[in-house]
């Protein structure tokens, strides 16, 4: 029996030798790191800033789709479904939801987490911390203004205008109680919004500011130039400070629009001179057969093209001068025998910035609201800026009313994703250019009108089955 | 089974010192009943280490003393011992013992099946060899009651899905554990590409000797943290005693689609239909309408120009009668102290779609050796694997599937002077061209080592120690083409990937066996294992190449990228089982299991698992003694708790992922939401059977009761999105699996050398839901998609989706049920949109089963055996393009022939919606609904094979101990109970069809030469 207790022995032997405790198991962490200890530096905090940029450059946001869907919905653009995408273009959304919800919620999670971070724990230079915040505020206001224009009820006949519903405004990250937020109004999330981009633009300082790849001080001013005219539609004494942001970046931003012989050019410069935001591309962080150029020609995965028709409203191709610049053989041509845009998404790979907010819009702006506050003379003088600069003349247009500045706009930013926003705060509906292309809806043959609940996106039903607080849109 | 067998009766009965008096020589000769030779038997003199196997011829040759007691024992036979006296010659004919006796592996210990608790099955080697799929888990289809496979895709190689009496986890894996030769091996995959490769199809199935299926309690419960979903254990050929044999055994046969998929439109019935949407919509004449599609539709015009000759691009990507061959070459042989086995292996299959194929070289070398008290066995194989794949898996336009779907016959595969038409106006890619210059290969190979030191400290107690090493090395190559296809937009595009996977364990185990009395049957073991995997890859692209032929990242200058990572886990665990018998009439079987997983925090990470089981062998009660109806007879029933941990790795903490960039800089991002108490899924199972033999064991079989239920399920609980994330994994969740299983073996027929046996096995699986994740307000967290929804109370993922009413005969407009979450209105609505969503049946099958035949003269044999599956449905995905009745089908992509039957004037009565000026699915009637749900109820004709033996003197003047002829068919037959099931029944668990090479028939014959 001695024996037996020697080889024993032999067993707890190796068993212990090869055994281990329960800090033996622990995992190796070679590609993330414990949230907790994440951020420890301003540069820290600033890469973590950089990810809502990169979140805002996907594909289902500022990447391609938030993008043409403001137009692929309207009279400028529309799916030939080519291989099958860009079935927004027909506005049939289902229950199962539809739009940017996600991808947007997910660049608002990490403006969070920079905004919440306890800056007095980190080192590096305090301004720089407080201007990454600041940057982080006005990108939150930006992310919500965008969802509020996809799901918010205003436009929605009979659901409250500025008092129905808008979305969650969410200010915290993981905080258990705001895990599921419910819908704020409208009017709500607007004050939220240019609340947000006050306290984000006395944050920042503009000596501390980057390219126009990231939010700068003009950029946060012009987010709240375009987010209170658009507001305009259901709270008219926002058009006044709509006019006030786009004023300062015209004076105070350094940019100025860009010449007719320069014009084709700034679709692939990075931070040209009329860029006030934009987002970084390259060749390798480009988002490929996914992206803008890819839509508007491949072969394949090509489907978005320029809606033409012969009917009374008029096309792309009817309202520009033959000499515009912005519809040159270099802008404009076609793509496997369709119409389609060329120049505005140069590079097929998608390696070109794209540019969200530019310096001619602030013009419009201005101009637009100067009109609404009853100021015609100025108005026009800002109106005129934008052709007169396209070589088309001074004083292009004669009067200064809404009909010409939203002409000027369409053909300013066509396939820059204004259009559909121009339509409906300017209460009109979609018009119908083409049945044959338009396939909007077949069983009425005609695009929605203005009130129809189609122009506001459903939200998916993950949402709702995981957010007891939450509320589908009306009419899905 | 027999050679393993052999040895496990080996150890077992070798238990003495050496030592011994020699006096006389005795030979004499082995024989079975039926007085054929024995060869590998074992010859042993009582009492001590002194044995001999018996030769190919059954002789042997030992010496002994007078009195002494040779044992003879074979497996599968009962033993026979004879007293040594005068004569110096002693012939033996062993009889066949009944079928209840055989040893079962379980992988951690070998059991005589009268001492198990739990009804395990055991698929034996040559119901595996023959069947000439790429992956040996294929040969389990139809043989093991409660177990199906899934086949995905029939591309040769690819990976198959395996569940084992259903599906307990919502989020987390239900496939079953692995084990080879007793050690947990990964069975995950290894490549990025579309194609993926199994790494199971590189265990070539030669080398299998069997496969043991584990269900139950009490032997699952021993692999505790990684048992809840069952447990295929899979044991490898190892050598056996006598001379030097050489078998070689050799493969040829074709392939081809073991089901035709659905028809599609011809070009003229594509223009009919073309030229009717512009008529229904705008009310033109035919005339003008089909002049305005000839003119507009993409190619419409050069094909009428051309005659109206039709692109025949579904005949071109099916490979017709595609060849494959295997050849295999094993040696064995040695002596009772010292013996090996060597095989070495070729396969080769071409795929059925074009541009596939797939190689595998194999060799392995297992060494036995025997040296007093030390029993050393090492096993070694290494498996290199080729596979040429393509693109699947979903309507890729480079797919060759999805070109039988999607191409318009109006484009021609050829240019009039023969060479590929790559200007093809359509966005669906030339996939024959493709087939052609693109490479997209996967080349895998895996090498495993195990190797097991036992010690025999005495009589009763053992020390085992095994080291085993598994090392994966996968290597992955694609490249695209500048000319057309995927990369012309970058000029070219090429990627490569080699992903190493390695696994160490270590096991090291004191096994007591001790018989007190004859009556108390005592059987101990206890074990730790440590198991470590760590996991690289690195992989790289490019685009833009200067030239023609070159394939490699390194030419492909323009956007280079690269990523790499690294990634591990550890396993830690202590086990005690425990198995007493008395008399072999009453069997007690205890288990437990402590486990330790680096998947969890830090003070979750050990389980505690275990099992109780009880048997009864009511056939050994006196009562029954010498019952010529009943010869065995047992009563079976298991308890125990098993785990998953089948989480991804790092779930538990909240990191920051690191690897996103922005405008070239570093960007930091949260990448998971963490939960510190996530730990084990835990799974109660019980259940209770009846194995029995009765009339001369004429029928015998087994019949039980299962029920399994998961919970602390692992569980992808969705978050709102406005957190940032969409979901946070969380023990939550309770899952119940519950059912009967038969398997029923009957000789219905047994005149003299003829042999009749049929043989069966059922099973049913009723799947429930039983909690889920609840909200802050106490409601359950439904997870309903747009084509499942897992609820309380419900079979896990049923189908929700919208109800088809179907085709209004007045108007020809689709119709729909109103429907609705909770008690759906069957009301018709005329939109989709006015429709809602409703439970439309099971996904999973509730009964699958085999029922076959073997006859058997002589040196003659027929086996067939049928599987069948049902109670679910299938959802044919892709239809909402090829059942649309508008545009996608007729001018952008292809319809199905079946668009024929389209409503067309009122009173029309059809289920084909009329034809519209739209590319809207769902306002035309082909968006997701019961239009394309379809029973899945099927019967396949899965395996039928032939065989013929020469008789062993014709064998013996070609110089050849044996000579076998077969000739094997498999799914040669299908029946579905749905005529409207366009594709093949037997599709992946998710019940959602998908583009994949369809599953596939054969027709092979091989040669077995034995010498």
């Amino acid at each position: 029996m001695k024996n037996i207790y020697k080889y024993l022995m032999l067993f707890v032997a190796v068993t212990v030798i090869v055994s281990c405790s329960e800090e033996d198991l622990e995992p190796t962490l070679s590609l993330d790191k414990d949230l907790s200890s994440g951020i420890t530096s301003a540069g820290d905090l600033a890469s973590v800033l950089n990810s809502a940029y990169d979140r805002m450059s996907v594909t289902g946001y500022y990447g391609r789709n938030f993008i043409l869907d403001g137009d692929v919905r309207t009279d400028n653009a529309y799916s030939n479904m080519n291989s099958g995408r860009f079935a927004s273009s027909g506005m049939n959304y289902t229950s199962q939801g539809a739009g940017p919800w996600g991808s947007i919620y997910g660049v608002i999670a990490i403006t969070n987490i920079v905004i919440g971070a306890d800056t007095a724990t980190l080192t590096g230079s305090a301004a720089q911390i407080e201007h990454t915040q600041g940057q982080a505020y006005a990108l939150r206001a930006l992310a919500h203004f965008d969802l509020l224009k996809s799901y918010g009820q205003h436009f929605v006949t009979g659901q409250g205008g500025a008092s129905g519903l808008g979305v969650p405004y969410v200010k915290t990250y993981k905080v258990p109680e705001n895990l599921t937020p419910a819908r704020a109004t409208v009017a709500s999330n607007v004050g939220d919004i240019v609340n947000d981009l006050t306290i984000g633009i006395g944050m920042m300082s503009q000596s501390l500011d980057g390219s126009s790849s990231y939010m700068t001080v003009a950029g946060a001013y012009a987010v709240l130039a375009r987010a209170a005219l658009y507001a305009g539609s259901v709270d008219g004494s926002l058009y006044s400070a709509a006019g006030d942001a786009a004023k300062w970046v015209i004076d105070n931003s350094g940019r100025s629009p860009v010449s007719a012989a320069g014009f084709a050019a700034t679709y692939s410069t990075d931070n040209a001179i009329n860029s006030v935001f934009e987002l970084a591309f390259s060749g390798t962080d480009s988002r490929g057969i996914n992206g803008c150029a890819y839509i508007l020609r491949g072969t394949s995965y090509g489907d978005v093209r320029i809606l033409t028709g012969t009917g009374a409203n008029p096309d792309l191709y009817d309202i520009f001068d033959a000499t515009d610049v912005r519809f040159a053989a270099n802008m404009v041509g076609t793509a496997q025998g369709y119409p389609t845009v060329l120049g505005k998404y140069p590079t097929m790979n998608g390696s070109d910035n794209i540019t969200p907010i530019r310096i001619e819009e602030m013009h419009l702006i201005y101009a637009e609201s100067k009109l609404r506050a009853g100021d015609a003379a100025t108005a026009l003088m800002y109106l005129n800026n934008i052709p007169a600069i396209r070589g088309l003349g001074a004083g292009y247009y004669a009067s200064a009313t809404i009909e010409n500045i939203l002409l000027e706009r369409r053909k300013e930013f066509y396939f820059e994703g204004m259009r559909y926003d121009d339509l409906l705060r300017t209460g009109q509906g979609m018009p119908l250019i083409d049945s044959f292309k338009q396939l909007n809806d077949d069983l009425t043959g005609t695009p929605p009108a203005y009130g129809s609940y189609r122009t506001s996106y459903p939200i998916g039903t993950a949402e709702l089955n995981a957010n007891p607080n939450m509320v589908e849109n009306y009419g899905y | 089974m027999k050679k393993l067998n052999f040895f496990v009766t080996l150890s077992l009965v070798m238990v003495s010192v050496w030592g011994f008096a020699q006096d006389v020589t005795i030979t004499g000769n082995v024989s079975d009943d039926n007085s054929l030779a024995l060869p590998g038997a074992t010859v042993l003199v009582e009492g001590t280490s002194n044995g001999v196997t018996t030769d190919f011829d059954g002789n042997y040759s030992i010496s002994a003393s007078v009195g002494d007691v040779l044992v003879f024992s074979y497996v599968g036979f009962d033993s026979k011992s004879t007293t040594v006296g005068n004569s110096s010659k002693i012939n033996v004919q062993l009889n066949s013992s009944n079928e209840l006796e055989e040893v079962v592996v379980t992988g951690i210990t070998s059991r005589d099946r009268k001492r198990l608790t739990s009804s395990s099955v055991v698929v034996s080697s040559e119901l595996i060899e023959g069947i000439a799929l790429s992956s040996p888990d294929q040969a389990l289809q139809g043989r093991v009651a409660g177990l199906r496979v899934a086949t995905t895709s029939g591309t040769p190689g690819a990976p198959q899905e395996i569940r084992i009496r259903g599906e307990g986890s919502i989020s987390g894996s239900n496939s079953p554990l692995f084990v080879i030769d007793g050690v947990p091996v990964n069975n995950s995959t290894i490549s990025p590409l579309l194609t993926d490769m199994g790494i199971l199809s590189m265990i070539n199935a030669s080398d299998i000797e069997s496969i043991t299926v584990l269900k139950d309690a009490s032997a699952t419960a021993p692999y505790g943290a990684r048992g809840s979903n069952g447990v295929i254990v899979i044991t490898t050929k190892s050598g056996s005693a006598g001379e030097v044999t050489y078998n070689l055994s050799t493969q040829y046969g074709f392939q081809n689609y073991a089901r035709d998929e659905r028809a599609m439109l011809t070009g003229n019935q594509r223009l009919e239909l073309g030229a009717e949407t512009i008529i229904n919509d705008f009310g033109w004449d035919k005339e003008r309408a089909t002049n305005y599609a000839l003119a507009n539709f993409a190619g419409a015009a050069a094909w009428d120009a051309g005659g109206r000759v039709d692109g025949r691009w579904e005949e071109m990507i099916k490979v017709k009668d595609a060849p494959y061959q295997s050849y295999d070459l094993s040696a064995s042989g040695g002596s009772a102290q010292e013996n090996f086995r060597m095989s070495v292996g070729f396969k080769n299959t071409v795929g059925t779609s074009v541009g596939t194929d797939f190689e595998s070289v194999s060799g392995s070398f297992t060494y036995k050796r025997k040296a007093g008290r030390v029993d050393i066995v090492t096993s070694n194989r290494v498996t290199n694997s080729i596979q040429n794949g393509i693109h699947e898996g979903g309507s890729y336009f480079g797919a060759p599937q999805a070109n039988r779907l999607f191409m318009s016959p109006f484009q021609q595969p050829k240019n009039p002077d023969g060479t590929w038409n790559i200007n093809l106006s359509t966005s669906v890619f030339n996939t024959l061209y493709l087939a052609e210059m693109n490479i997209q290969q996967n080349d895998g190979t895996r090498a495993i080592s195990n190797t097991t030191v036992t010690y025999r400290i005495n009589d009763d107690l053992k020390f085992r120690t095994r080291y085993a090493l598994d090392f994966t090395l996968g290597v992955s190559h694609e490249y695209r083409n500048p000319h057309h296809g995927d990369a012309k937009g970058t000029n070219g595009y090429s990627y490569q990937n080699t992903s190493r996977s390695f696994t160490w364990s270590t096991n090291n185990s004191l096994e007591f066996d001790k018989t007190v009395d004859d009556v108390h049957f005592i059987s101990a073991v206890a074990q730790m294992e440590f198991q470590k995997n760590k996991y690289t890859y690195n992989s790289s692209s490019g685009q833009n190449v200067p030239a023609d032929g070159l394939y490699y990242v390194n030419s492909f200058g323009t956007n280079e990228s690269a990523s790499g990572a690294f990634s591990d886990w550890k396993q830690l665990s202590y086990l005690a089982l425990l198995n007493y018998s008395y008399m072999d009439k009453y069997v007690a079987d205890f288990s437990f299991k402590n486990e330790g997983s680096s998947r969890f925090a830090k003070g979750f990470r050990f389980g505690n698992f275990w099992s109780a089981g009880i048997a009864w062998n009511i056939s050994n009660e006196n009562f029954l003694d010498g019952s010529k109806i009943v010869n065995n007879l047992k009563l079976r029933a298991s308890i125990g708790e098993t785990g998953s941990n089948s989480v991804g790795l790092n779930q538990y903490q909240s990191l920051f992922g690191y690897s996103a960039s922005y405008d070239d800089n570093g960007a930091v991002y949260p990448s998971s939401f963490g939960n510190l108490l996530l730990s084990w899924e835990k799974q109660q199972l019980y259940d209770i059977g009846l194995d029995f033999s009765l009339l001369d064991n004429r029928v015998s079989g087994s019949i039980g009761y299962y029920n399994r239920n998961t919970n602390d399920l692992l569980q992808s609980v969705p978050l709102s999105t406005t957190s940032g994330h969409s979901s946070q994994t969380q023990n939550v969740g309770e899952v119940e699996n519950k059912g009967i299983e038969i398997e029923l073996s009957s000789d219905v027929l047994k005149l003299g050398e003829f042999t009749w046996n049929i043989y069966a096995n059922y099973a049913t699986n009723d799947n429930k839901v039983l909690k889920l994740a609840k909200d802050a307000d106490g409601n359950d967290i439904n997870l309903d998609g747009g084509y499942n929804r897992t609820r309380v109370g419900e079979p896990m993922g049923v189908w929700y989706i919208r109800g088809w009413a179907g085709v209004n005969s007045d108007t020809g407009n689709p119709m729909y049920y109103k429907g609705g979450a909770t008690d759906p209105s069957m009301e018709i609505v005329n939109s989709y949109g006015a429709a809602s969503q409703m439970v439309q049946g099971d996904r999973i099958p509730t009964y699958s089963g085999g029922l076959g035949t073997r006859l058997s003269f002589k040196n003659f044999y027929l086996d067939g055996n049928l599987y069948f599956a049902g109670g679910h449905k299938v959802f044919e995905r892709w239809n909402w393009y090829t059942h649309s009745t508008n545009l996608l089908s007729t001018r952008y992509y292809q319809g199905a022939a079946k668009l024929m039957e389209r409503w067309q004037k009122p009173g029309d009565v059809t289920g084909v919606p009329r034809m519209r000026w739209s590319t809207s699915t769902s306002g035309t009637g082909s968006g997701t609904t019961s239009r394309f749900l379809h029973d899945g109820d099927f019967v396949r004709l899965r395996d039928v094979v032939m065989g013929y033996s020469l008789p062993k003197a014709t064998a013996n003047r070609l110089g050849f101990d044996n000579v076998g002829f077969s000739v094997r068919g498999l799914n040669l037959f299908t029946w579905v109970k749905d005529p409207d099931l366009g594709v093949d029944p037997e599709i992946r668990n998710s019940g959602s069809w998908e583009i994949y090479t369809p599953p596939l028939k054969s027709i092979s014959v091989g040669l077995n030469l034995k010498f």
